[in-house]
């Protein structure tokens, strides 16, 4: 896992899991977490409080890291366009304002294989009686690791091997027959980048 | 200051004040290069709303210049971060150096590191200059320090690439008209800061007109016109 602080904003924890083998049950826990009330809601919520991300979207290291420091900026200046810094990673990702489709594309689907896990630290919010921003690397990490059944490892690693470039070159609207990785790279990362004025 | 991308201006170098924008280094995230800011700064006698809607409109108008050149497989310097709120541009970090450097009157700093020719820079220069105007983006400042050469990974061939920046008065335009405007605006830049370089702005448009194709002869007459009219104007004033 790697944990890593941006200037001025919360800390950040992602961790790569290969060989997943639980997403569909995660996916339903997730979707079964928004509708429960009370303590009992709160507590499942919290269990789940990360963003989901599908790797096969995803081409770099960098393209996420963009996509998360969009949304830490929405976040923090309160121009989130969803309802939590997580699912705005998402939001984030996604060429159009769509977050429906954004949840399909870049979320976890039932037969997700590659996952990554990205979890923001909030300071309004306390976890066993700390600042979740100065949440303990190590706690978030077991935490992750108790709910995902899957291989944790290297996140650059993990996901140089987990792109479906047919799939990113659709998403982002490039040519199937296009060039070298490192072109669509740069142009993905650019647009992501760029999202909050595109239009 | 309060916002999270101002205290990472506090915490960036600065490396060039401009007088619409200051350019700061900075590291971003961890395990990945330097990016550069480009931070317009707030012009304190304009009027407030208006000042920030149009840094809003300059730094969206970058960003798209930027992108449509990405996908056209021009180089330029990839985007990283956006905060148009404040004026910010976060832009991949080109190691290289000026054109305006190398060349005689402009600083003159050749010392055979890239392993290229004059010539062979010029010709890079109109070669790239082409695929933008195919994709019509109208740069609106060609200069020579709007264009940097970069090293290329080892083996390459040529050794070295020319990378176009500064997207500011970008617009896009399908009209020979416009693009002959751009290369008259270069053919300028090159006269005024790089003494007896005729020679040198003419292997650029002789790889502008390789790579433009069918669409040189309508840009050759524009630029013809527009030098005559660019004449009749020095002589009048
Ligand atoms: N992406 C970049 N990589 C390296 N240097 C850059 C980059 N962008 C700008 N610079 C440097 O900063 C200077 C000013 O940036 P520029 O975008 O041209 O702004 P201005 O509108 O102030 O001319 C450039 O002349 C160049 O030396
Ligand atoms: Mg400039």
């Amino acid at each position: 896992m790697q944990s890593a602080t941006y200037t001025g904003l919360p800390r950040v924890h992602i961790c790569f899991f290969t060989a997943v083998q639980n997403a569909a049950a995660l996916r339903s826990r997730l979707i079964a977490a928004a509708g429960i009330d009370g303590t009992h809601g709160d507590v499942e919520r919290e269990a789940v409080n990360f963003a989901f991300v599908d790797a096969a979207s995803i081409v770099s290291h960098l393209h996420l890291r963009t996509a998360i420091y969009q949304a830490l900026l929405a976040h923090s200046r309160g121009s989130l366009r969803t309802k939590t810094v997580h699912s705005e990673i998402l939001f984030a990702l996604n060429p159009s304002n769509n977050i429906t489709e954004a949840i399909k594309r870049f979320g976890i689907n039932d037969k997700t294989q590659a996952l990554i896990l990205v979890r923001v630290g909030n300071v309004d919010e306390t976890v066993d009686g700390r600042a979740a921003g100065t949440l303990d690397d190590n706690a978030v990490f077991d935490r992750m690791k108790s709910l995902v059944q899957g291989r944790p490892i290297n996140l650059e690693e993990g996901i140089e091997h987990a792109t479906d470039w047919d799939m990113v070159k659709k998403i982002y609207k490039l040519p199937q027959i296009s060039a070298l990785r490192t072109c669509i790279q740069e142009v993905v990362v650019s647009s992501v980048a760029m999202k909050s004025v595109m239009s | 200051m309060s916002n999270s991308t101002l205290k990472l201006i506090e915490s960036s170098k600065l490396i060039k004040q401009g007088a619409e924008a200051k350019i700061y280094v900075t590291t971003l995230h961890p395990n990945e290069p330097p990016i550069l800011l480009k931070h317009r700064f707030s012009k304190k006698y304009r009027h407030a709303a208006l000042d920030s809607s149009l840094t809003r409109a300059r730094v969206a108008g970058e960003a798209r210049a930027i992108l449509r050149c990405l996908r056209s497989e021009v180089r330029v310097p990839g985007i990283r971060m956006v905060d148009a709120e404040e004026g910010v541009l976060g832009l991949e970090l080109i190691d290289g150096k000026a054109v305006r450097q190398i060349l005689p009157g402009g600083g003159d700093d050749d010392d055979g590191e890239f392993g290229v020719t004059h010539d062979e820079i010029m010709t890079l220069i109109g070669t790239e200059i082409a695929k933008m105007h195919l994709a019509n983006v109208i740069h609106g400042d060609l200069t020579t320090s709007n264009m940097m050469l970069r090293r290329r990974p080892p083996n390459c061939h040529p050794p070295a690439e020319i990378v176009l920046i500064d997207f500011g008065l970008t617009s896009t335009s399908g009209l020979p008209e416009d693009k002959a405007v751009d290369l008259y605006v270069l053919e300028r830049a090159f006269s005024s800061t790089h003494p007896d370089s005729e020679p040198l702005f003419q292997s650029v448009l002789n790889a502008y007109a390789a790579g433009s194709g069918k669409a040189w002869e309508a840009i050759s007459r524009r630029l013809d016109e527009v030098r005559l009219r660019g004449r009749k104007r020095s002589m009048v004033g």
